[in-house]
């Protein structure tokens, strides 16, 4: 994950923080109420360093569409390709994902997922595409990480 | 004034050179890594490589013959090279787009 950029929590980051009886394990409640919208992914590792797997578990967050990467500096998650689209929470987690494994060379994978049709299989394809373009123009590891991460996002009922 | 045909072909040969420099340096910035951003550096060196020796060809005339045949040598080995890596490169593109 790219230690530079800044977390903020989604409108269903929010809604799950305020609901006490949502099905969200104790650590990732943890890591999610210290995700505050200005700290850097490199600053809340050392707020969370208490947080065992404190970085799976903000890769997890960023998986389910509970928190998204937002331009650092920035006013607002307007700027973040994570909400740049609201079609569906599949593709805001698919955007939070792109931009927190890819980083500043997000653009071009954030650019087919916002393209996509919102049906899972249109989804599915997409994020067979994008894998594709990350191989072979940006990294192998992260294509791989890319994928394994996404299929799971879409595997999951929202 | 001679009308010297080699010459002619290798200052073309050298603009072309320097054309095809400026698209690998250029596009280079698009493709950061992967399986065509590793391999993109190592064409851009062999460009490089081969503008240079490109850039010699005119005064082949005034070298020794021996330093000639090596240059030109050179080129050919490198461009060899070159070509395997570009057929490798793009069959590997065909299996990713196809896997």
């Amino acid at each position: 994950m790219d230690p530079h950029i800044v977390l903020a929590k989604t409108p269903q980051g929010v809604e799950v923080l305020s609901h006490r009886g949502h099905d969200l394990p104790r650590t990732l409640r943890h890591a999610l109420i210290l995700v505050d919208g200005r700290s850097t992914v490199d600053e809340l590792e050392k707020k969370g360093a208490i947080i065992p797997e404190f970085l799976a578990a903000l890769r997890e967050l960023i998986t389910r569409g509970l928190v998204a990467p937002r331009s650092a500096g920035g006013m607002g998650a307007a700027k973040s390709p994570a909400s740049r689209v609201a079609a569906s929470p599949y593709h805001r987690s698919l955007l939070g994902l792109a931009e927190s494994i890819l980083g500043e060379r997000s653009e071009k994978v954030a650019r087919k997922i916002e393209e996509a049709g919102p049906s899972r299989e249109e989804l599915a394809a997409v994020v067979d595409a994008c894998y594709k373009l990350i191989r072979l123009t940006i990294d192998e590891a992260k294509a791989e990480q890319f994928r394994e991460a996404a299929r799971e996002a879409l595997s999951r009922d929202v | 004034m001679k009308f010297d045909v080699s010459i002619v072909v290798s200052v073309l040969a050298i603009l072309v050179m320097f054309y095809c420099l400026w698209l690998v340096l250029s596009l280079r910035k698009n493709i950061p890594g992967g399986v065509v951003g590793g391999t993109w550096k190592t064409l851009t060196s062999l460009v490089i490589l081969f503008t240079l020796g490109y850039l010699v060809t005119p005064f082949f005339g005034l070298l020794p013959p021996v330093l000639t045949n090596v240059i030109v040598s050179l080129i050919f080995l490198f461009g060899a090279i070159y070509v395997v890596i570009t057929v490798k490169l793009i069959y590997r593109i065909i299996e990713e787009l196809a896997g």
